[in-house]
Order: C-alpha cells, then structure tokens, then sequence
C-alpha cells in the first residue's frame, strides 16, 4: 500500500521521507551531536550560526543544533506515547459504548463530549497546571485530551461491525460478549483506528510543543522544542534560538500531516478509484 | 489586470501599515486624548518659554491620594507635591530633615520630637504647622490604605505648640525616620483637605470623601502641584508658585501613560519625550549607540538569593552547614552576571549596596574556588556528591528569568557533585512552600518593604527570612543576638557598626546566598541634568534641569 501510495502522491513521499530522517535522527541523536546538549559556555553565548556552532548558541552558551537533534527523541516519543494511549483507551471506551448500546452508550458519550467539548490546549493546560510541570504529567494531559476522538470513531465502527452476520453466527454459536468483543469486533474495527492514528501525530507533536511552550513539559534544561521556542522569543533579536527548534516543530508536524492525508486520499472510496 | 491587482494590494498593504503605526503613536485613549496630544509641544522646549519635561511611564497608579497610595510612580508624583518630615537627597545613603530643621530622639528610642521649619507655605497659600503633620499622619492611619502598616507602631502625635511635632512609638524603630519618607506620611494642607472631604477622624476608611479630589488635584507644600490627572492617558503637574525652596527648572511636568516598553523607546528617539521609565536590556543595547540619549542604570533594591534549608528533614545533604559553604564557593558569580545583564551586583551578605549601613558588594572576580567547594564537599561526607530538589519560581524579576538563572546555578553545582532537579513552580504555588520552609533549595527574591536595612534583619536567624530556610536563633546564637540589637539601636554610627558586623558574618556562614542586586535600564535625553533614578522616587523631579 505504502509503495502505491508513494508513486502517486508526492506529497505522501515527501512526509514519509520526512518522518523516516527524524525517527532515524531521534535514534541516532545522543550518537551523532556534536556537542553535550546541556554543556553551558558562556563564552560563546548568543552567538550567531557559524561553521562549529551550525544552529549557534543560546543565551547559556548551549549548542542549539545539539538541542534540536536530541530534542526530536522527546517530541517523537511525546507524540507516539501520547497516540498510543489515547488510542487504547479510546478503543476500549468507545468500543465498550457501541457494543452495548443504548442507555449505557449515551451515558459513556455524553462523557467523552464533556472532555471534547473543552479546547484541547486549555483542557491540556489546566490539567498539567493542576499536577504541575513534568514530562509524565504533560503525557497524562494530552492523552486526557485525546481519547474523545479514538472513542468516537471506535464507535462507529463497531456499531457498523456489530450487525455483520458473521458476529450473529458466533453468537448462535453460543460465544460470550468478552469474546465476541475481543476476537471478532476489535479486529475488525481497528484499521480505521490506525489511520486516525497516523493523521493525529504531528497534531500531537504540536500540542505538545504548545505545552512546553507554555513551561509545562520537563523542567530545563531538558532541550525540549517548544520549550526552546519560548527562550528565543525572549531574546528576539537573536533569532536563530527561536528558529531552528520551531523549523524542527515545522517539520515533524508537516511530514506527519502529509502521511496523513495521503492515507486518507487513499482510503476515501471516491478518490482511490483514481489512483 | 495581474499586475492591477498587485499594485492595489501594495496600496492596501501600506495604508494598512501606516494606520497601525499612527494608532501606536497616540496614547490608548479617546476623543480626549487627542486633544491633550496636539496641546503638548512635540520637543521640550518649543512652547512659549515655558519648560516642559515630557516622561514616559507604564503606570501603576490609581491614586494620588497621599493616604491611600502604595504604588511606586504614585510616590514620585507624590514626592514632588507634598514635604515629608525626612527625605532622600538624590541617594538612599542621605537621609536629610526636610520640612523640619531639628530632631530629637529620647534615650529609650521611643519618642521623635521635631521642630518644623517656620517657613514652609502651602500651594494655597496657607502655612505649614504642626497640626496639619498631625492631622495628615492620622488621617493616614485612619484611612488603613496599604502603606498605613508603617505607621503601625505610632502610639501618639502630640503638638505642643504650633512649631513642634512629638511621636510616641510604642517599641523602638531607628528605622522611622525612613519610613516618615513614605507618601503616606506626606504632609498636606489639612484646611483644603478638608473642605474636600478630607477628614483625620477613626472611622476615617469609611467617612472620608476626599479620594477623587486627591486623584487631579495636590493640596501640599512641594515643587509642584499636581494640575490634572486623565486615567490611561497622563499625569500633569505644574511649578508651585508658593514654593518655599529652589525654584525647579521645568514649569510643567508630563507624565504620559505609554504601557509599551518599545514605543516608550520610539518615542524617545524622536524627541518626543525626555524620559522613558521602562526600557528593556535588549532595547538598551540599541540605545547606546546614539549620542542623543543616554542609558543609565536604575540600582533597585531588589535582591535575588539562593535559599538553603538548614533544617535536615527538609534539606537532606543541604542542611550541612558545609555544604552551604560549598555551594556559595561553587557558584559562578561573574557568569550569573553576565547572564542577568550589565549593571549587577552581588551584595555579600542580603542587604542591598546602597543603603546606609550596607558594605560595599562583593568582590567576585576570584571568590569562586571549585577545590576549596569540593573539600568542604569531602569535609561533609558527601565526597560522591548527592541529589537534592531545587525550586523556583517561574517569573522575571527585574527583566531577569529565574528559570534560566537556574539552570545556570544548576551547572555550577554540577561541577562540585550537587545533582539538582529543578521544579518550576507558579510564584503563588511556589511562595506557599517557601513561606513554611519547605523548600530544600530555593531560588527568590526580595524587595525590601521601605529603604532601610532593618528591613533586611529579616534574613537572620530566628526572623521572618531566616526560619523559612529553618534557620533558627540557637544555630547562630552570636548573629541572632544582633538581629535584636541592630533592631532598636538608634545611634547612627553604632548602628552602621552593628550591620558591618552583621554582614561580615553572613558572608561566610549563612543558610542564604546572594546571586544579585538588580538593576533595570532607562534611558534619558542626554542633555538632561540631574535625571538620576532613586528607588524611592524613581525621579525626584526638582533636581532634573538642561
């Protein structure tokens, strides 16, 4: 499917090359840096990008190249962790509401309106405000923020799924629900679920660099992206320690999009009779 | 028809950009203001000879009300309206007599006899006499505004006779007379006051209407009078005639509302202001390079330590008195400075350079000594070094973020073994933990309450500073013992002897380290004379001339 994809949309290989040359930086980082992220040198403080200094230095004298590779480990994983956990328990929310139906799927939507009906960023902020700055604590508030979603199209699908003859069979069949549950309508509802997956990443890398923005993801000096920005915003004139952190943000976050919307070009039934 | 279109956008592009600039020109105001803004001359001196001074402030005020008002520019517009019984002459250190020519103290230090001047008029015309001093003090003490708690240990005022002015104080405070330099102990005319709806009585906080009176109008004895007062637009005050001094220099004094630090800075460099209060470090950079203007350092009070918990259920490893001594020796102070900016200091003990009885700061350029830090590490049995938490509040003190002063401390101790996790923290959240002495290593600040260095006797053992660090009185008993001394010793030069002392101790052995006294840059026209920043003033008006 990859490889169709690639050959037709331009825009889908651009993102997936993208996304490939981060996922191997954020591996290779603390291997390939050229200086200590959190090596402070006075010295050299604020100065400008140079040929030993390529993103140069910050108001501590830190490389900033380094704290742009290293930082791509935090956002990467911020994003993955985030979109894993929110998709298992939206799964498993929205998948428990649709197969049971009824009074019980109401009461469980109504509850994850409550949550979506909030904007994201200030749900996020005033839940990470509330247990205090930390990477863990940032982690807990985004994946709060963004189950609703995977519970919702779960949802849907099962309800779509449940009708299906081949769960009626193993019903007659004498099946329990758990089984029925587990073995025949999660299988058959999780592609849609990986294909929100794929769209929602660079969402997560963005609303996790808004939240270290913010001064709520690890406390310094953690070189995270978000975090950087807000130090160069300090320091305007200096405009390469704002740049390159928000350029490595740009980036992730476009190449994770592009994926995205190629998948959806290609699982939208009126467009993929033209591929 | 491309190209129509492009050109129309350029077009459009351009109106747009020069109506935004024309709309950060003018004052945020109304049809008012701009009437106010065509009446005054765009450089100072271009009126009909009429001086005029033109500043630039981001405004804390809401009230001139002399009773009432806490804020810090009130003071400077509140100092040029009203005498005080003392003030600064242009430094902290000169603490003159200033509506009175003599003073006594009594031996216990309880009672404050002063004998006015005779020659002080009002604006109105009216005399100075002790009776207005008494009824402008007590109808601050009845008004229970913000600053009334300086006047909290006044027992009585009592006038003698018309010239003569006695405060009983109920416990000895050598540091009254400051304290007497506050507004809230200006002294005002008490008959216009009160045809106002002024009044000195008890309930005063509830029957006193004078307020809004107050606010565009000044009834007190000073170089000028405040003429009118527009919310969110400007201050304007005008020469006294019946000034008993010098004459100042300028006839009218503007004091616009420019909330903006670089408009502020634009508007300096166009001419169209002579001060502007609130510049940047950034913006100062810029500045210096034009010979029109010159930028100066505005020394605040305004300190920023490393707190050190010496109780060991808090600090852990820190609690070790030498550790503490590691860690003041470990710490890069030339580098904390130039990461804060041009114009700190490093006091050596927490009492503010500037202040009479203050040493001179110290010394940093060879103070740091990473072997001494490091056996003094050994010493305390943590020669591997140890992790501990260390708080900070995520503000700016003086253009200065304590987050990235952190994570600059933070290396330095790195250097000697000490692991810190730093916990950023919201000041209200953070101020909690550090008020209870919970806080194993801190990162604060403090702004002392009025310009004298009792003050500071709050960082000692057993004081208010002292024992959110847990550091108590019987860990040091000899500087405990002179906390109370420096406290109520009223003759200057043993005073002076005892905080010298004080100092020299607590530069070596204390559960505090100062990082920084702050400064904040303003920038002046060159030409002005006698533009010099004062804590307690910011400006003293009367003294800026060409």
């Amino acid at each position: 499917m990859t490889w169709r994809l690639m050959k037709n949309n331009t825009l889908f290989s651009i993102g997936v090359v993208i996304c490939l040359l981060w996922l191997i930086i954020s591996i290779l980082a603390p291997f390939i840096v050229p200086y200590d992220p959190l090596e402070q040198n006075l010295m050299i403080r604020f100065s400008k990008p140079s040929a030993e200094h390529w993103c140069g230095a910050d108001s501590l004298g830190r490389d900033i190249f380094s704290r742009v590779l290293v930082g791509s480990r935090i956002s990467i994983g911020a994003g993955i962790i985030t979109i894993i956990f929110a998709a298992l328990v939206g799964m498993i929310y929205g998948g428990v509401a649709g197969y049971a139906g009824g009074r019980v799927d109401e009461i469980m939507m109504r509850g994850s309106e409550l949550v979506q009906s909030f904007p994201t960023i200030i749900l996020a902020m005033i839940i990470c405000a509330a247990l205090g700055p930390s990477l863990f604590n940032a982690l807990i508030a985004m994946v709060i923020v963004w189950w609703p979603n995977y519970a919702r199209v779960m949802r849907s699908m099962v309800i779509q799924v449940k009708t299906n003859e081949y769960i009626e069979a193993s019903k007659s069949l004498g099946a329990s629900n758990l089984r029925i549950f587990f073995k025949e309508i999660i299988p058959n509802s999780v592609g849609s679920i990986i294909v929100l997956a794929t769209v929602d990443f660079g969402n997560a890398v963005l609303l996790f660099a808004g939240l270290s923005y913010l001064g709520l993801g690890s406390p310094p000096p953690t070189p995270e992206w978000g975090a950087m920005v807000s130090d160069g915003a300090n320091y305007f004139t200096y405009w390469w320690i704002a740049t390159f952190p928000g350029l490595g943000i740009l980036t992730m976050s476009m190449g994770a999009n592009f994926i995205g919307d190629g998948m959806r070009d290609f699982l939208d039934p009126k467009l993929r009779k033209e591929l | 028809m491309k190209k129509g279109i492009s050109i129309l956008t350029v077009f459009i592009l351009v109106v747009f950009v020069f109506t935004a600039c024309g709309q950060n020109n003018n004052p945020p105001g109304n049809s008012n203001s701009t009437e106010n803004a065509s009446g005054t001359p765009a450089s100072s001196n271009s009126g009909a000879g009429e001086k005029h001074l033109i500043v630039a402030v981001d405004p804390d005020y809401e009230s001139f009300d002399p009773g009432l008002a806490y804020e810090v520019y009130a003071h400077m517009v509140l100092h040029s309206c009203y005498n005080n019984l003392f003030e600064f002459n242009e430094k902290l250190e000169n603490l003159e007599l200033a509506a009175a020519e003599a003073y006594e103290v009594s031996a216990d230090g309880l009672s404050y006899t002063f004998h006015m001047r005779k020659d002080i008029i009002f604006s109105s015309g009216n005399k100075l006499n002790a009776a207005d001093v008494k009824w402008s003090i007590e109808r601050s003490i009845n008004l229970k505004g913000n600053g009334a708690f300086m006047a909290e240990d006044i027992v009585s005022i009592d006038t003698p006779d018309e010239y003569t002015v006695i405060f009983r104080l109920g416990n000895p405070d050598p540091s009254f007379p400051t304290k007497l330099t506050y507004n809230i102990f200006c002294i005002i005319d008490s008959k216009v006051a009160i045809e106002h709806g002024a009044t000195n009585a008890a309930n005063a906080a509830s029957t006193d209407t004078a307020k809004t009176w107050f606010d565009s109008n000044s009834a007190g004895s000073g170089p000028y009078c405040l003429a009118s007062y527009t919310p969110k637009v400007e201050v304007v005050l005008t020469k006294n005639s019946n000034y008993w001094g010098k004459e100042p220099y300028y006839d009218k004094i503007t004091i616009k509302t420019i909330p903006d630090s670089s408009t502020q800075v634009m508007m300096l460099q166009k001419g169209d202001i002579d001060i502007a209060i609130n510049v940047d470090a950034e913006q100062a950079k810029t500045l210096a390079n034009i010979p029109e203007i010159s930028v100066k350092d505005a020394q605040s009070l305004t300190m920023s330590f490393l707190l050190m918990n010496r109780d060991p259920a808090v600090g852990g490893p820190v609690a070790n008195p030498k550790v503490q001594k590691a860690i003041r020796l470990a710490l890069d102070y030339v580098g904390i400075q130039t990461i804060a900016g041009p114009g700190m200091t490093t006091p050596l003990a927490p009492f503010p350079v500037g202040l009479y009885g203050s040493l001179p700061a110290r010394d940093i350029s060879n103070y740091q000594d990473i072997e001494a830090a490091k056996a003094l590490m050994a010493e305390a049995g943590y020669a591997n070094g140890f992790t501990t938490d260390f708080y900070v509040p995520t503000t700016t003190v003086s253009g200065v973020e304590l987050l990235m002063m952190a994570q600059k401390i933070q290396n330095d101790l790195k250097v000697i073994g000490i692991n810190t996790n730093i916990i950023p923290e919201d000041v209200l959240v953070s101020l909690e933990t550090y008020r209870t002495g919970q806080q194993s290593l801190g990162l604060w600040y403090w702004n002392p309450d009025y310009p004298d260095n009792n003050s500071q006797l709050a960082f000692l053992p057993g004081q208010k500073v002292g024992l959110r660090a847990n550091w108590t009185a019987d860990m040091y008993p000899e500087l405990a013992a002179l906390a109370d001394k420096a406290a109520i010793e009223t003759d200057v030069t043993e005073r002076a002897k005892i905080f010298s002392t004080i100092q020299n101790m607590m530069a070596e052995e204390s559960a505090f380290t100062c990082l920084l006294q702050h400064t904040s840059p303003y920038a002046v026209r060159a030409s002005l004379k006698g533009a010099d920043y004062i804590s307690q003033y910011t400006f003293d008006f009367k003294n800026i001339s060409e």
